[in-house]
């Protein structure tokens, strides 16, 4: 199952480790709105609980967020899908990857878990219909193995939804 | 019928076409096959596997650019394989083929719309054959070329250079800087009055331990996305870049910010060093363009792309052009 799998899961470097142990407390005192993480012990794999925005299509909706670090956090991005059930949405696919361009070739390493959380949040909330992507059954059949979003070469359109 | 194959002959190394029902290689007899269609397909061919029709035209025309570079390269060596002839007729008949283009163990599998295979993994060694017949050729330099296209974390804005990182300067943090950047905008931790930072054209600062492993991956700001100016220009003419700086603010400049895309997309065409590689549109000529190539059969495009949108252009890739 996609959710479960991580990408290849080498311990946190030292920078790595520093740094999300920074934004945990930052986190803690100032959460992006409409989110909640679950802290646990496990510094490498956030699990956040998203509220949908008042007043958009996914308002009183709620889903969860998994973010796999990986060992050289910030230079790489981290790993972002939906856990199921993930949201319908045209830029969300039925296995909880996403197709958000800061999570793959525009990260950049002043980015946090809570700015990937907003954008995401911006994302959901911009949307004006309730569907998967037209591809879905086509890419979620080739990313049965457990494949990450992050092996994907993909291509971005339009930021309108 | 169709003379295309059906199956990969993990003994003999290329693809074959099942004879009977018998799941075993007409060529060894042994039964380590699986069909093409099972096979995982990801990497070199996310680049030319496109949605929609329109684009079928620029997978075909990279086709057409892989295997006459495979003939120039075969006719070069010319070992009596010249298949000059046969190839050039595909594109105007699809049905001629397969043509297969593979290197290592387990393929990949690209379908073009006429009869058009090609395998490969980026492993060394890429392999030619048509129509069973075995006359493969294995042959360097091309493994590179694949290497690239199938290496899939060499994303984003490509790496700024060594002289480039070198010439930026080094600052000393003061009071003023404390006030505007009070934080290393990549490890967060706050900058010390005094200490040394390095501070890019655009006037953001960080320490030279976190924005030199990011600048030799990727030539961009973390926070704004202006890059290195090319070297030369950045020694003698430091100074007044910095007139160019765009904002000091680094809130509204992330994300899905299109003019960062378009940096990303454009850089992406400029930093293939192998595009001399391609045979561009000399030997290519058979005038295939997007109609010929793109109507004739709705086949393939199975692959690990998503492309519920507008797939991306290639700038620079010579068989963007065209």
């Amino acid at each position: 199952m996609t959710s479960s799998s991580a990408p290849s899961r080498k311990a946190l470097s030292k920078i790595a480790t520093n740094r999300l142990q920074k934004e945990l407390v930052e986190w803690q005192v100032n959460p992006p709105a409409g989110f909640k993480h679950k802290v646990t012990d496990n510094l490498q794999r956030w699990v956040i609980e998203v509220n949908g925005a008042p007043g958009t299509l996914y308002a009183n909706e709620t889903y969860q967020l998994q973010v796999d670090f990986p060992e050289h956090y910030p230079m790489e991005a981290p790993q972002v899908i939906f856990l199921p059930p993930a949201p319908l949405h045209p830029h969300i696919y039925s296995n909880g990857h996403i197709c958000l361009d800061i999570l793959y070739d525009s990260w950049s390493p002043a980015m946090t878990v809570s700015s990937i959380c907003i954008s995401i949040l911006s994302m959901l909330s911009s949307s004006t219909a309730k569907q998967r992507p037209a591809d879905n059954d086509r890419y979620v059949k080739n990313c049965r193995n457990g494949r990450s979003p992050k092996e994907t070469r993909w291509w971005f359109h339009d930021d309108k939804v | 019928m169709s003379s295309r194959n059906t199956h990969w002959c993990y003994s003999c190394r290329r693809p074959v076409r099942l004879r009977g029902r018998d799941a075993v290689c007409p060529s060894c007899n042994l039964g380590f096959v699986q069909e093409l269609n099972d096979m995982v397909q990801v990497s070199p061919l996310d680049y030319i596997h496109m949605g929609s029709d329109e684009d079928r035209g620029r997978q075909f025309r990279l086709l057409d650019s892989i295997s006459a570079l495979m003939r120039q390269r075969m006719v070069d060596r010319s070992n009596g394989l010249d298949i000059r002839g046969r190839s050039d007729a595909l594109p105007e008949h699809p049905g001629i083929g397969p043509l297969l283009i593979f290197g290592g163990q387990i393929p990949l599998r690209l379908s073009g719309n006429g009869g058009f295979e090609a395998l490969f993994n980026g492993t060394p060694g890429i392999g030619l054959t048509r129509n069973n017949v075995g006359d493969y050729f294995i042959g360097p330099g091309l493994e590179e070329l694949f290497e690239q296209l199938s290496t899939n974390d060499r994303r984003g804005p490509p790496p700024a250079s060594r002289s480039s990182m070198d010439a930026m300067p080094t600052i000393k943090i003061s009071n003023r800087h404390l006030r505007s950047d009070s934080h290393c905008p990549v490890c967060k931790d706050k900058f010390e009055l005094g200490s040394e930072a390095r501070q890019m054209p655009c006037n953001h600062i960080y320490h030279s331990d976190c924005i030199i492993p990011w600048l030799s991956q990727h030539n961009s700001c973390p926070v704004c996305r202006q890059e290195l100016p090319a070297q030369g220009l950045s020694s003698a003419r430091r100074s007044t870049n910095r007139s160019r700086s765009s904002s000091s603010s680094s809130s509204s400049s992330f994300g899905s910010n299109a003019n960062g895309r378009e940096n990303t997309r454009e850089s992406h065409g400029r930093r293939h060093p192998l595009s001399y590689l391609w045979p561009f549109r000399s030997s290519s000529s058979s005038s295939n363009h997007n109609g010929t190539a793109g109507t004739s059969s709705p086949t393939v495009h199975e692959n690990n792309n998503h492309h519920h949108h507008h797939p991306m252009g290639y700038t620079g890739w010579p068989f963007d052009e065209g």
